[in-house]
Protein backbone atom coordinates (compact mmCIF):
# COMPACT_ATOMS: atom_id res chain seq x y z
CA UNK A 1 0.00 0.00 0.00
CA UNK A 2 1.12 3.24 -0.86
CA UNK A 3 2.68 6.18 1.65
CA UNK A 4 -1.01 7.79 2.48
CA UNK A 5 -0.06 11.34 2.34
CA UNK A 6 0.66 10.63 -1.38
CA UNK A 7 -2.91 8.96 -1.63
CA UNK A 8 -4.37 11.77 -0.72
CA UNK A 9 -2.41 14.16 -2.84
CA UNK A 10 -1.22 15.95 0.63
CA UNK A 11 2.25 17.33 1.57
CA UNK A 12 4.15 15.62 4.94
CA UNK A 13 3.24 18.92 7.08
CA UNK A 14 -0.33 19.25 5.85
CA UNK A 15 -2.59 21.03 8.40
CA UNK A 16 -5.75 18.17 9.27
CA UNK A 17 -7.98 20.80 7.74
CA UNK A 18 -6.25 20.47 4.69
CA UNK A 19 -6.16 16.80 4.89
CA UNK A 20 -9.70 16.81 5.57
CA UNK A 21 -10.24 19.07 2.51
CA UNK A 22 -8.28 16.45 0.09
CA UNK A 23 -10.10 13.14 1.40
CA UNK A 24 -13.43 14.94 0.93
CA UNK A 25 -12.80 16.13 -2.64
CA UNK A 26 -11.43 12.78 -3.55
CA UNK A 27 -14.35 10.92 -2.21
CA UNK A 28 -16.96 13.49 -3.75
CA UNK A 29 -15.00 12.18 -7.08
CA UNK A 30 -14.91 8.21 -6.42
CA UNK A 31 -17.19 7.55 -3.92
CA UNK A 32 -19.30 4.62 -5.55
CA UNK A 33 -21.99 5.64 -4.53
CA UNK A 34 -21.72 9.04 -5.76
CA UNK A 35 -20.22 7.90 -9.31
CA UNK A 36 -22.42 4.41 -10.02
CA UNK A 37 -21.55 4.93 -13.45
CA UNK A 38 -17.83 4.13 -13.10
CA UNK A 39 -17.00 0.74 -11.70
CA UNK A 40 -13.20 1.40 -11.48
CA UNK A 41 -14.04 4.11 -8.25
CA UNK A 42 -14.26 1.66 -6.19
CA UNK A 43 -10.68 0.72 -5.74
CA UNK A 44 -8.97 4.10 -5.45
CA UNK A 45 -11.97 5.11 -2.54
CA UNK A 46 -10.75 2.46 -0.57
CA UNK A 47 -7.49 3.63 -1.20
CA UNK A 48 -8.04 7.11 0.17
CA UNK A 49 -10.27 5.77 2.88
CA UNK A 50 -7.37 3.45 4.31
CA UNK A 51 -5.29 6.90 3.80
CA UNK A 52 -7.45 8.82 5.54
CA UNK A 53 -8.09 6.31 8.16
CA UNK A 54 -4.42 6.74 9.68
CA UNK A 55 -3.57 10.54 8.91
CA UNK A 56 -7.44 11.94 8.93
CA UNK A 57 -7.08 10.84 12.91
CA UNK A 58 -4.51 13.12 14.60
CA UNK A 59 -3.35 10.78 16.89
CA UNK A 60 -2.82 8.45 14.56
CA UNK A 61 -1.18 10.49 12.73
CA UNK A 62 1.45 10.78 14.76
CA UNK A 63 1.81 6.92 15.26
CA UNK A 64 2.47 6.64 11.73
CA UNK A 65 4.50 9.81 11.55
CA UNK A 66 6.80 8.39 14.51
CA UNK A 67 6.95 4.84 13.12
CA UNK A 68 4.67 3.17 15.30
CA UNK A 69 1.81 2.01 12.59
CA UNK A 70 2.43 1.42 8.90
CA UNK A 71 0.20 2.19 6.24
CA UNK A 72 -1.50 -1.24 6.95
CA UNK A 73 -1.82 0.12 10.52
CA UNK A 74 -5.69 1.51 10.08
CA UNK A 75 -8.45 -1.00 11.23
CA UNK A 76 -9.07 -3.20 8.49
CA UNK A 77 -11.94 -2.17 6.68
CA UNK A 78 -14.96 -5.05 6.54
CA UNK A 79 -15.54 -6.43 3.24
CA UNK A 80 -18.39 -3.46 2.79
CA UNK A 81 -21.54 -3.60 0.02
CA UNK A 82 -22.24 -0.46 -2.01
CA UNK A 83 -25.20 0.70 -2.33
CA UNK A 84 -24.74 1.06 -5.61
CA UNK A 85 -24.91 -2.91 -6.01
CA UNK A 86 -28.27 -2.96 -4.96
CA UNK A 87 -29.93 0.13 -6.42
CA UNK A 88 -27.99 -0.81 -9.82
CA UNK A 89 -29.12 -5.07 -9.44
CA UNK A 90 -33.07 -4.52 -8.23
CA UNK A 91 -35.27 -2.63 -10.67
CA UNK A 92 -38.75 -2.57 -8.68
CA UNK A 93 -36.19 -1.96 -5.53
CA UNK A 94 -37.52 -0.50 -2.46
CA UNK A 95 -36.08 3.36 -3.08
CA UNK A 96 -36.89 3.71 -6.36
CA UNK A 97 -38.13 7.51 -6.62
CA UNK A 98 -41.11 6.99 -8.27
CA UNK A 99 -42.16 3.85 -7.05
CA UNK A 100 -41.94 5.09 -3.47
CA UNK A 101 -43.46 8.43 -3.97
CA UNK A 102 -46.55 6.95 -5.33
CA UNK A 103 -46.58 3.89 -2.61
CA UNK A 104 -45.25 5.65 0.27
CA UNK A 105 -45.90 9.18 -0.18
CA UNK A 106 -42.41 9.66 1.92
CA UNK A 107 -40.91 12.72 2.66
CA UNK A 108 -38.93 14.29 -0.13
CA UNK A 109 -40.96 12.39 -2.93
CA UNK A 110 -42.97 14.54 -5.08
CA UNK A 111 -44.41 10.97 -6.18
CA UNK A 112 -43.11 12.23 -9.59
CA UNK A 113 -43.01 9.74 -12.40
CA UNK A 114 -40.11 8.79 -15.15
CA UNK A 115 -41.21 10.15 -18.55
CA UNK A 116 -42.34 7.44 -20.28
CA UNK A 117 -43.54 8.88 -23.07
CA UNK A 118 -39.98 8.99 -24.50
CA UNK A 119 -39.88 5.52 -24.65
CA UNK A 120 -43.34 4.46 -25.63
CA UNK A 121 -42.67 7.10 -28.74
CA UNK A 122 -39.78 4.70 -29.77
CA UNK A 123 -40.68 1.26 -29.10
CA UNK A 124 -44.35 2.01 -30.45
CA UNK A 125 -42.24 2.14 -33.93
CA UNK A 126 -40.82 -1.27 -33.35
CA UNK A 127 -38.51 -3.46 -36.31
CA UNK A 128 -40.08 -6.25 -37.29
CA UNK A 129 -38.43 -7.82 -34.27
CA UNK A 130 -36.04 -10.40 -36.17
CA UNK A 131 -32.28 -10.99 -34.85
CA UNK A 132 -29.53 -9.64 -36.42
CA UNK A 133 -26.00 -9.45 -35.55
CA UNK A 134 -24.39 -6.28 -34.03
CA UNK A 135 -21.23 -5.92 -35.64
CA UNK A 136 -17.98 -4.09 -33.17
CA UNK A 137 -18.53 -0.09 -32.92
CA UNK A 138 -15.67 2.20 -33.33
CA UNK A 139 -15.76 5.12 -31.21
CA UNK A 140 -13.84 8.37 -32.16
CA UNK A 141 -12.96 11.10 -29.65
CA UNK A 142 -10.83 14.48 -29.39
CA UNK A 143 -8.09 15.29 -27.45
CA UNK A 144 -6.21 18.44 -27.03
CA UNK A 145 -2.65 18.59 -25.57
CA UNK A 146 0.39 20.81 -25.00
CA UNK A 147 2.68 21.77 -27.54
CA UNK A 148 5.77 20.05 -25.35
CA UNK A 149 3.82 16.91 -24.45
CA UNK A 150 3.20 16.45 -28.08
CA UNK A 151 6.87 16.47 -28.98
CA UNK A 152 8.22 15.07 -26.14
CA UNK A 153 5.09 12.01 -25.81
CA UNK A 154 3.52 11.40 -22.47
CA UNK A 155 0.78 9.25 -20.89
CA UNK A 156 -2.73 10.30 -20.28
CA UNK A 157 -5.01 8.62 -18.34
CA UNK A 158 -8.34 10.65 -19.35
CA UNK A 159 -11.95 10.85 -19.06
CA UNK A 160 -14.03 11.00 -22.58
CA UNK A 161 -17.13 12.23 -23.02
CA UNK A 162 -19.30 9.43 -22.71
CA UNK A 163 -17.89 8.51 -19.37
CA UNK A 164 -15.21 6.11 -20.44
CA UNK A 165 -11.35 6.66 -19.21
CA UNK A 166 -8.72 6.04 -21.84
CA UNK A 167 -5.13 5.20 -20.72
CA UNK A 168 -3.05 6.90 -23.71
CA UNK A 169 0.04 6.58 -25.16
CA UNK A 170 1.18 9.75 -26.40
CA UNK A 171 4.09 9.05 -28.16
CA UNK A 172 7.23 11.29 -29.28
CA UNK A 173 6.65 13.80 -32.08
CA UNK A 174 2.60 13.40 -32.65
CA UNK A 175 1.86 15.82 -35.39
CA UNK A 176 -1.57 17.86 -34.51
CA UNK A 177 -4.19 16.07 -36.39
CA UNK A 178 -3.22 13.03 -35.78
CA UNK A 179 -4.91 10.52 -34.92
CA UNK A 180 -3.96 7.03 -32.42
CA UNK A 181 -6.20 4.09 -32.90
CA UNK A 182 -6.88 1.92 -29.87
CA UNK A 183 -7.26 -1.02 -30.43
CA UNK A 184 -10.14 -3.20 -28.76
CA UNK A 185 -11.27 -0.01 -27.05
CA UNK A 186 -14.35 1.06 -28.96
CA UNK A 187 -18.49 -0.41 -28.34
CA UNK A 188 -18.62 -4.68 -28.31
CA UNK A 189 -21.03 -6.27 -30.77
CA UNK A 190 -22.87 -8.85 -29.93
CA UNK A 191 -20.44 -11.12 -30.06
CA UNK A 192 -18.63 -9.79 -27.40
CA UNK A 193 -15.34 -8.47 -29.41
CA UNK A 194 -14.76 -5.08 -29.32
CA UNK A 195 -14.39 -2.11 -32.23
CA UNK A 196 -12.10 0.38 -31.79
CA UNK A 197 -11.08 3.81 -30.47
CA UNK A 198 -9.58 6.37 -32.52
CA UNK A 199 -8.36 9.98 -30.59
CA UNK A 200 -7.88 12.90 -32.79
CA UNK A 201 -5.04 14.63 -31.15
CA UNK A 202 -4.70 18.40 -31.68
CA UNK A 203 -1.65 20.47 -30.07
CA UNK A 204 -2.04 23.58 -28.72
CA UNK A 205 0.19 26.45 -29.97
CA UNK A 206 3.32 27.61 -28.01
CA UNK A 207 4.10 31.10 -27.56
CA UNK A 208 7.75 30.58 -28.82
CA UNK A 209 7.84 27.99 -30.60
CA UNK A 210 6.73 26.64 -34.24
CA UNK A 211 7.23 23.48 -35.63
CA UNK A 212 8.15 22.73 -39.10
CA UNK A 213 8.48 18.95 -39.37
CA UNK A 214 11.16 17.57 -37.33
CA UNK A 215 12.66 21.12 -36.82
CA UNK A 216 11.65 23.58 -33.93
CA UNK A 217 11.51 27.19 -34.86
CA UNK A 218 11.62 29.87 -32.56
CA UNK A 219 12.88 34.00 -32.48
CA UNK A 220 16.26 35.26 -30.34
CA UNK A 221 16.08 39.08 -29.76
CA UNK A 222 19.57 39.94 -29.40
CA UNK A 223 20.69 43.77 -28.77
CA UNK A 224 22.71 46.17 -31.53
CA UNK A 225 26.29 45.70 -29.33
CA UNK A 226 25.50 42.12 -28.87
CA UNK A 227 25.49 41.32 -32.36
CA UNK A 228 27.82 43.32 -33.35
CA UNK A 229 30.42 41.83 -30.71
CA UNK A 230 29.08 38.41 -30.55
CA UNK A 231 27.85 36.98 -27.35
CA UNK A 232 26.42 34.15 -25.08
CA UNK A 233 22.72 34.59 -24.86
CA UNK A 234 20.51 31.82 -22.98
CA UNK A 235 17.99 30.49 -25.37
CA UNK A 236 14.93 28.18 -24.48
CA UNK A 237 14.73 25.05 -26.36
CA UNK A 238 12.12 22.46 -25.85
CA UNK A 239 14.34 20.44 -23.66
CA UNK A 240 14.83 23.66 -21.09
CA UNK A 241 17.73 26.82 -21.58
CA UNK A 242 20.72 26.24 -23.34
CA UNK A 243 23.64 28.93 -23.85
CA UNK A 244 24.14 30.18 -27.18
CA UNK A 245 27.16 31.36 -28.60
CA UNK A 246 25.96 34.57 -30.96
CA UNK A 247 28.84 35.30 -33.55
CA UNK A 248 30.36 38.08 -33.72
CA UNK A 249 28.57 40.68 -36.31
CA UNK A 250 25.48 38.35 -36.70
CA UNK A 251 22.88 39.80 -39.32
CA UNK A 252 19.12 40.57 -39.02
CA UNK A 253 17.80 36.98 -39.64
CA UNK A 254 20.56 34.85 -39.17
CA UNK A 255 19.41 31.15 -38.66
CA UNK A 256 21.68 29.27 -35.61
CA UNK A 257 21.25 25.54 -35.66
CA UNK A 258 20.95 23.70 -32.27
CA UNK A 259 21.53 20.09 -33.23
CA UNK A 260 19.16 17.36 -32.15
CA UNK A 261 16.40 20.14 -29.94
CA UNK A 262 14.03 19.54 -32.60
CA UNK A 263 11.15 16.92 -32.18
CA UNK A 264 11.92 13.18 -32.12
CA UNK A 265 12.10 10.99 -35.82
CA UNK A 266 10.28 8.37 -33.99
CA UNK A 267 11.35 5.11 -35.34
CA UNK A 268 13.85 5.78 -37.36
CA UNK A 269 15.48 7.60 -34.41
CA UNK A 270 17.10 10.78 -34.04
CA UNK A 271 15.48 13.62 -33.39
CA UNK A 272 15.11 17.14 -35.98
CA UNK A 273 16.95 20.46 -34.97
CA UNK A 274 16.24 23.97 -33.68
CA UNK A 275 16.88 26.68 -35.63
CA UNK A 276 16.96 30.09 -33.83
CA UNK A 277 16.65 33.66 -35.82
CA UNK A 278 18.41 36.51 -34.47
CA UNK A 279 16.41 39.35 -34.20
CA UNK A 280 18.49 42.54 -34.31
CA UNK A 281 16.58 45.04 -31.50
CA UNK A 282 17.74 48.69 -32.10
CA UNK A 283 19.07 50.29 -29.01
CA UNK A 284 15.99 51.78 -26.36
CA UNK A 285 16.74 54.75 -25.45
CA UNK A 286 18.75 56.19 -27.73
CA UNK A 287 20.09 59.84 -26.97
CA UNK A 288 21.33 62.71 -28.98
CA UNK A 289 24.84 61.13 -28.50
CA UNK A 290 24.20 57.99 -30.18
CA UNK A 291 22.54 59.84 -33.02
CA UNK A 292 25.50 61.94 -33.35
CA UNK A 293 28.06 59.10 -33.42
CA UNK A 294 26.10 57.27 -35.43
CA UNK A 295 26.05 60.15 -38.22
CA UNK A 296 29.75 60.42 -38.02
CA UNK A 297 30.52 56.78 -38.58
CA UNK A 298 28.07 56.39 -41.69
CA UNK A 299 29.64 59.68 -42.86
CA UNK A 300 32.73 57.77 -42.61
CA UNK A 301 30.93 54.39 -43.54
CA UNK A 302 28.56 55.36 -46.51
CA UNK A 303 26.19 52.49 -47.15
CA UNK A 304 22.90 52.00 -49.09
CA UNK A 305 20.62 49.16 -47.89
CA UNK A 306 18.53 49.82 -50.71
CA UNK A 307 20.68 49.18 -53.27
CA UNK A 308 20.66 45.35 -54.46
CA UNK A 309 23.16 43.15 -53.53
CA UNK A 310 23.72 45.01 -50.35
CA UNK A 311 23.82 42.96 -47.33
CA UNK B 1 -32.67 -8.75 8.68
CA UNK B 2 -30.89 -6.79 12.15
CA UNK B 3 -32.36 -4.62 14.61
CA UNK B 4 -31.74 -1.10 15.32
CA UNK B 5 -29.22 -2.04 17.82
CA UNK B 6 -27.32 -4.15 16.06
CA UNK B 7 -27.19 -2.05 12.77
CA UNK B 8 -25.50 0.58 15.54
CA UNK B 9 -22.88 -1.43 16.17
CA UNK B 10 -21.70 -2.14 12.85
CA UNK B 11 -21.31 1.73 12.81
CA UNK B 12 -18.16 3.81 14.58
CA UNK B 13 -20.01 7.03 14.67
CA UNK B 14 -23.56 6.18 14.18
CA UNK B 15 -25.74 7.31 17.49
CA UNK B 16 -29.01 6.35 17.61
CA UNK B 17 -30.73 9.64 18.15
CA UNK B 18 -29.48 10.46 14.35
CA UNK B 19 -30.77 7.25 13.23
CA UNK B 20 -34.12 7.97 13.85
CA UNK B 21 -33.72 11.23 11.82
CA UNK B 22 -32.79 9.80 8.92
CA UNK B 23 -36.05 7.59 9.21
CA UNK B 24 -37.85 10.02 9.52
CA UNK B 25 -36.81 11.79 6.88
CA UNK B 26 -36.63 9.17 4.66
CA UNK B 27 -33.16 8.78 4.22
CA UNK B 28 -33.24 5.19 5.08
CA UNK B 29 -36.74 3.36 5.18
CA UNK B 30 -36.48 0.02 7.21
CA UNK B 31 -39.67 -2.53 7.86
CA UNK B 32 -40.85 -2.27 10.90
CA UNK B 33 -42.76 -4.93 13.29
CA UNK B 34 -44.48 -4.98 16.98
CA UNK B 35 -40.44 -4.69 18.38
CA UNK B 36 -39.28 -1.64 16.45
CA UNK B 37 -36.90 -1.10 13.16
CA UNK B 38 -35.75 -4.37 10.65
CA UNK B 39 -32.97 -3.44 8.66
CA UNK B 40 -31.75 -5.78 5.70
CA UNK B 41 -28.41 -5.76 3.49
CA UNK B 42 -29.80 -2.74 1.05
CA UNK B 43 -31.10 -0.31 4.26
CA UNK B 44 -27.47 -1.24 5.87
CA UNK B 45 -26.00 0.34 2.77
CA UNK B 46 -27.44 3.07 2.98
CA UNK B 47 -27.11 3.80 6.08
CA UNK B 48 -23.31 3.56 5.42
CA UNK B 49 -23.46 5.81 2.50
CA UNK B 50 -25.34 8.22 4.76
CA UNK B 51 -22.62 7.73 7.17
CA UNK B 52 -20.12 8.78 4.58
CA UNK B 53 -21.38 11.62 3.68
CA UNK B 54 -21.95 12.85 7.25
CA UNK B 55 -19.31 12.15 9.26
CA UNK B 56 -16.74 11.64 6.84
CA UNK B 57 -17.69 14.04 3.90
CA UNK B 58 -18.90 16.61 6.15
CA UNK B 59 -22.65 17.22 4.82
CA UNK B 60 -25.70 18.52 6.71
CA UNK B 61 -28.03 16.28 7.77
CA UNK B 62 -30.71 19.01 6.07
CA UNK B 63 -28.69 17.72 2.70
CA UNK B 64 -28.89 14.02 3.04
CA UNK B 65 -32.66 13.54 2.00
CA UNK B 66 -31.78 16.02 -0.99
CA UNK B 67 -28.51 14.06 -2.08
CA UNK B 68 -30.21 10.49 -1.07
CA UNK B 69 -33.37 11.64 -3.29
CA UNK B 70 -30.91 12.62 -6.25
CA UNK B 71 -28.95 9.60 -5.87
CA UNK B 72 -32.09 7.60 -6.32
CA UNK B 73 -33.09 9.49 -9.35
CA UNK B 74 -30.35 9.08 -10.87
CA UNK B 75 -30.50 5.17 -10.67
CA UNK B 76 -34.25 5.27 -11.68
CA UNK B 77 -32.64 7.02 -15.16
CA UNK B 78 -29.69 4.59 -15.49
CA UNK B 79 -32.17 1.86 -15.32
CA UNK B 80 -34.46 3.21 -17.81
CA UNK B 81 -31.61 4.00 -20.29
CA UNK B 82 -30.39 0.68 -19.81
CA UNK B 83 -33.87 -0.68 -20.74
CA UNK B 84 -33.98 1.35 -23.69
CA UNK B 85 -29.69 1.16 -24.75
CA UNK B 86 -30.82 -2.39 -24.85
CA UNK B 87 -33.82 -1.93 -26.87
CA UNK B 88 -32.05 -0.14 -29.65
CA UNK B 89 -29.74 -3.15 -29.70
CA UNK B 90 -32.41 -5.04 -30.80
CA UNK B 91 -33.26 -3.10 -33.36
CA UNK B 92 -32.01 -4.16 -37.24
CA UNK B 93 -28.47 -2.59 -37.96
CA UNK B 94 -30.19 0.61 -40.18
CA UNK B 95 -32.04 1.44 -37.15
CA UNK B 96 -29.07 1.64 -35.00
CA UNK B 97 -26.61 3.15 -37.08
CA UNK B 98 -30.00 6.57 -37.63
CA UNK B 99 -30.15 6.25 -33.93
CA UNK B 100 -26.12 6.29 -33.34
CA UNK B 101 -26.34 9.21 -35.45
CA UNK B 102 -29.12 10.83 -34.17
CA UNK B 103 -27.63 10.77 -31.05
CA UNK B 104 -23.87 11.21 -31.80
CA UNK B 105 -25.19 15.25 -33.43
Amino acid sequence: MANPYETLGVAANASQDDIRKAYRKAAKDTHPDLNPGRPEAEKRFKEINAAYDIIGDADKRKRYDAGEIDETGAERQPERHFYREYAEAEPNRRYSYSRRGAASGGPGNGGAEFDYDIFSDLFGRRGDGTTFRMPPQDVRYALEIDFLDAVHGTHKVVSMPDGKTLDITIPAGIKDGQVLRLKGQGLPGSDGKPGDAYVEISVRPHPDFKREGHDILSTLPVSLAEALNGASVRVDTVDGPVDVKVPKGAKEGTKLRLRGKGVSHGKEGGRGDQFVEIHIVPPEGADDALAQFMAEWEKAHPQNPRRKGAA
Amino acid sequence: MIRESELITHFTYLERQVLLTWIEDGVVAPQRDDEGYLFDAIDEARVALACDLHYRMGLEHASLPVILSLIDQLHDARHHLRALTQAVAEQPDGVRQQISERVAR
